[in-house]
């Protein structure tokens, strides 16, 4: 018997009001695919993320991880069993300096319940030494590690960005959300995350979705594309069929 | 008997309600929790108290000097603490309202002291007779008052463009905006109203419970109860709940010692927070906070 | 010799030189200025680390003294066990006072928390045969920490210099763990917190747990301290002035906290004429530094610069 999906949406509508921003949408990701979601701005991409993660409640329809149904469960209780987003508001912890903002994105494999925090114990700070390394570890991947110390608000916004991901490759997670990841980003710098994020994918084996503006940085990580607008799904494929198809060309115009 | 407890507590919820109207019209349009509503009554009361007693001005022009000043002073605290931080933090926000309370009440306590003062009574008429009771005209006088000030407020929010401009921000500040409102005006309107309203309920209460810098506190707790239990956003949940409350208190206190009123009142109130928070009257609210 | 042990050299001494005997009541404000700096650190756990609004920390003090004092008065135990039985029952407080700050956020938890905080001294009264009500309740003299006599101030001090320390030592090794990071993560961001899966509710109402805890120890050390407890000192306004103290001295800096609590109890004593004075004076910085400097004390650039540089890196 095959495997289910790593995830699988189904007719998942979100509603506030009376708009409906996303309108019963349908999707699976299989373990380890790639999948790139385009459309114009107010298509409803980033609520299909926040749905899915569960920062927004949906009005109707069904989530399921690896054949479980998440629908009901909070978002963090979703992280837990791997999915994870960036954001294209950058949630960041401004207080914090980067280090410990990549780290906190391993908090659930740190191997020490929380109350011992309050105690230097031993266990505590072998912990911490082997997270810290491991964030540094992917902080070094994606260029962050001189800047370890820095405060994040200082930093540039594509930066930002980087440490956001940063933060949720520490999750470990089964599914990644990326949206926009590539904001901000000059040429160089993209085909350089493009190579770290498809490294990362084939060494961690996440699924990998991921919302993008520029159409032509998506096709080269993805393998399948699929096309919003209006809340709607209206084409999905191979990445050059998507982006030729006439409803797409004419949904960015219009 | 019943009868006078209940009576008797209507007329204490009155001044609750009273209070209380002023802390929903301001919730309501800053979407903050006034927590110095009891000092600025206290110290306006002491205006009106030294108006009265030591420049000798007649009752009835000294309250109504007192309204005027305590307008101008719930505008203008607004203005200078309040503006620049409501949108802000809570913390920030609670904050600086914790803040004027401190600086009033010392206010207060340094210029009148703590010796406990008398506040002159409305009118020392006998009051009416009904079915055996008597109310005493000063307790006529504050539901008189707590009547009128429905009546204005009802035909303030309901027929003027000043009120229609209040409920539209207390709905949606930015909308309001974009409509050309002033939203900061209004939110100065606001808090003048409620030291009107505060000011009015701290003069009608102190002839009754002797007028010291925290006495006003005990009622204004109070207020904040009948708020909460009624409703932050509900006028009519400031009204039903002060009265509800002081009703409550009142028979309460009639059958049990007074520290357990207390302590019954305080179970009340956090069981209504926890359960039931956004109050009994008022439309539900956002699930995540009321902020 | 490295900044921090010149600091902490700085400290011993100055501890040293305390002029004791100058007077009792000296003496007695001194213990008092480090039990409200013990308290305004716990709810720095809470509001500055966590960034859960909470005025409810002059009830967990009213609570610790007075479960300290009558399980010696009427029970017979040891202060030691008194205390800690003190700060098991304000753990458990802070526990069930942390759940409405699940469901509330802002306003309405401090309206919440300020309602605990003034049902405390309201129950203490109504149960008058247990706390003594309005008359208060003395400490039994013979009342000994492990042989000290709290009631001698000076054991009293190194007592709570003592603890102090450990809390501030306590507070920094949490900061360098998951738990602190996943309090400032829930303070900064509840959306980045909740995305990598940090159970937002439960830490919470952790920190609301561990603030009482400490504000409880805070309370117990007071009972025997002070000798005599009454509702009254337990009013509306210590909520507030933990608060204040927190905000002035600077939220979410330990050393702030520290700073705070010394400066809520010697300002009234620098006017102690005119103690009205000093409430004016106290929320009119209050004020001040909410709208201006909103870092507090502690931020302020040419007061010494704090935590920075006593985090090591890692």
């Amino acid at each position: 018997m095959a495997a289910p999906p790593a995830l699988t949406v189904s007719g998942l509508t979100v509603r506030f009001g009376g708009l409906t921003a996303v309108g019963s949408v349908s999707l699976d990701v299989p373990g380890g695919g790639r999948i790139g979601i385009i459309g114009p701005n107010g298509a409803g991409k980033s609520t299909l993320f926040h749905a899915i993660t569960g920062r927004v409640r949906l009005t109707a329809g069904r989530i399921a991880v690896d054949g479980r149904d998440v629908t009901r469960w909070s978002m963090s209780r979703r992280a837990a069993s791997g999915v994870v987003q960036t954001f294209q508001n950058i949630q960041l912890l401004p207080s914090l300096p980067v280090l410990e903002n990549v780290m906190v994105g391993g908090h659930l494999r740190a191997t020490y319940p929380a109350v011992l925090g309050f105690f230097g114990l031993p266990q505590v700070r072998r912990s911490e030494r082997n997270l810290a390394a491991q964030a540094r570890a992917l902080m070094r991947r994606l260029e962050l590690l001189p800047l370890e110390r820095r405060r994040v608000s200082e930093l540039p916004y594509a930066m930002q960005k980087r440490v956001e991901v940063a933060r949720a490759l520490m999750v470990m997670p089964r599914i990644l959300f990326l949206d926009e990841p590539a904001t901000g980003m000059n040429d160089y710098e993209k085909s350089f995350f493009l190579e770290v994020i498809r490294d990362m994918q084939r060494e961690m084996g996440f699924a990998l979705v991921v919302i993008e503006h520029d159409v032509s940085f998506l096709a080269q990580l993805v393998d399948y594309m699929v096309a919003m607008s209006f809340g709607q799904i209206i084409a999905r494929g191979r990445p050059e069929d998507v982006i030729a198809s006439p409803q797409v060309v004419e949904s960015y115009m219009g | 008997m019943l009868a006078t407890l209940v009576v008797a507590g209507l007329v204490a919820g009155a001044i609750y309600a009273l209070v209380g109207l002023g802390l929903v019209i301001i919730y309501r349009t800053s979407q903050v929790v006034n927590f110095a509503q009891g000092d600025v009554s206290t110290l306006l009361t002491f205006v009106g108290f030294t108006l009265m007693t030591q420049w000798g001005i007649p009752y009835l022009a000294a309250f109504a000097l007192t309204l005027v000043i305590a307008f101008l002073f719930g505008i203008l605290v607004e203005r200078t603490v309040i503006r620049p931080v409501a949108a802000r933090s809570p913390i920030v926000a609670v904050g600086v309202t914790l803040g004027v309370a401190l600086v009033l009440n010392g206010t207060s306590t340094w210029r009148w002291g703590t010796q406990v003062q008398s506040f002159p009574a409305p009118t020392s008429a006998a009051g009416i007779t009904v079915g055996g009771m008597t109310v005493s005209g000063g307790s006529l006088v504050i539901l008189g008052a707590l009547a009128l000030s429905v009546v204005a407020l009802v035909t303030l929010f309901g027929y003027t463009r000043i009120g229609l401009a209040m409920r539209a921000t207390s709905e949606d500040g930015n909308a309001a905006e974009l409509m050309g409102i002033n939203v900061s005006a209004i939110s100065g309107l606001s808090w003048g109203l409620a030291a009107v309203l505060g000011a009015t309920a701290g003069m009608l209460v102190s002839p009754a419970i002797t007028l010291t810098p925290n006495q006003l506190d005990l009622v204004v707790i109070r207020s904040f109860a009948a708020v909460v239990v009624g409703g932050f956003t509900s006028t009519l949940g400031a009204v039903v709940g002060g009265l509800f409350i002081g009703v409550v208190e009142s028979i309460v206190a009639g059958y049990a010692p007074a520290d357990l009123t207390n302590v019954a009142m305080f179970v009340i109130v956090l069981v209504v927070l926890v359960f039931r928070p956004q109050g009994l009257l008022a439309a539900e609210e956002t699930r995540k906070g009321l902020v | 010799m490295s900044k921090r042990v010149a600091w902490l050299v700085v400290g011993a001494a100055l501890i040293a030189v305390f002029p004791w005997g100058v007077g009792s009541y000296v003496d007695y404000v001194a213990c008092l200025a480090l039990t409200y700096s013990l308290i305004t650190v716990s709810l720095n756990w809470v509001m500055g680390y966590a960034g859960q609004i909470t005025l409810g920390q002059g009830g967990f003090f009213a609570v610790g003294a007075y479960v300290a004092t009558c399980a010696v008065a009427h029970y017979g135990w040891a202060l030691p066990a008194a205390i800690v039985l003190s700060a098991v029952a304000t753990g458990v407080l802070g526990l069930l006072l942390g759940v409405p700050a699940l469901r509330l956020q802002g306003h309405y938890l401090a309206l919440t928390t300020l309602f605990f905080s003034l049902a405390v001294p309201e129950v203490i009264m109504a149960l008058p045969s247990l706390t003594g009500g309005s008359n208060g309740i003395n400490m039994p003299g013979t009342a000994t920490l492990f042989g000290l006599h709290l009631s001698n101030l000076r054991a009293a001090f190194y007592v709570l210099v003592v603890l102090l320390v450990a809390i501030i030592l306590v507070d920094r090794t949490m900061l360098k763990s998951k738990l602190g990071r996943a309090f400032m993560a829930i303070r900064d961001s509840e959306t980045a917190a909740a995305s990598v899966g940090i159970p937002i509710a439960v830490y919470k109402i952790m920190a609301f747990t561990a603030s009482g805890v400490v504000a409880g120890l805070a309370g117990g050390l007071y009972a025997p301290i002070a000798g005599y407890l009454n509702p009254a000192t337990f009013d509306l306004w210590l909520s507030i002035y933990f608060f204040a103290a927190l905000i002035v001295g600077g939220l979410g800096n330990v050393y702030g906290a520290v700073i705070g609590g010394i400066i809520v109890i010697a300002l009234p004593q620098l006017f102690s004429q005119v103690q009205n004075v000093s409430n004016i004076l106290f929320g009119g910085i209050l004020v001040v530094v909410l709208l201006a400097l909103p870092g507090g004390i502690a931020d302020w650039p040419r007061l010494g610069t704090g935590v920075r540089w006593l985090r090591r890196p890692r």
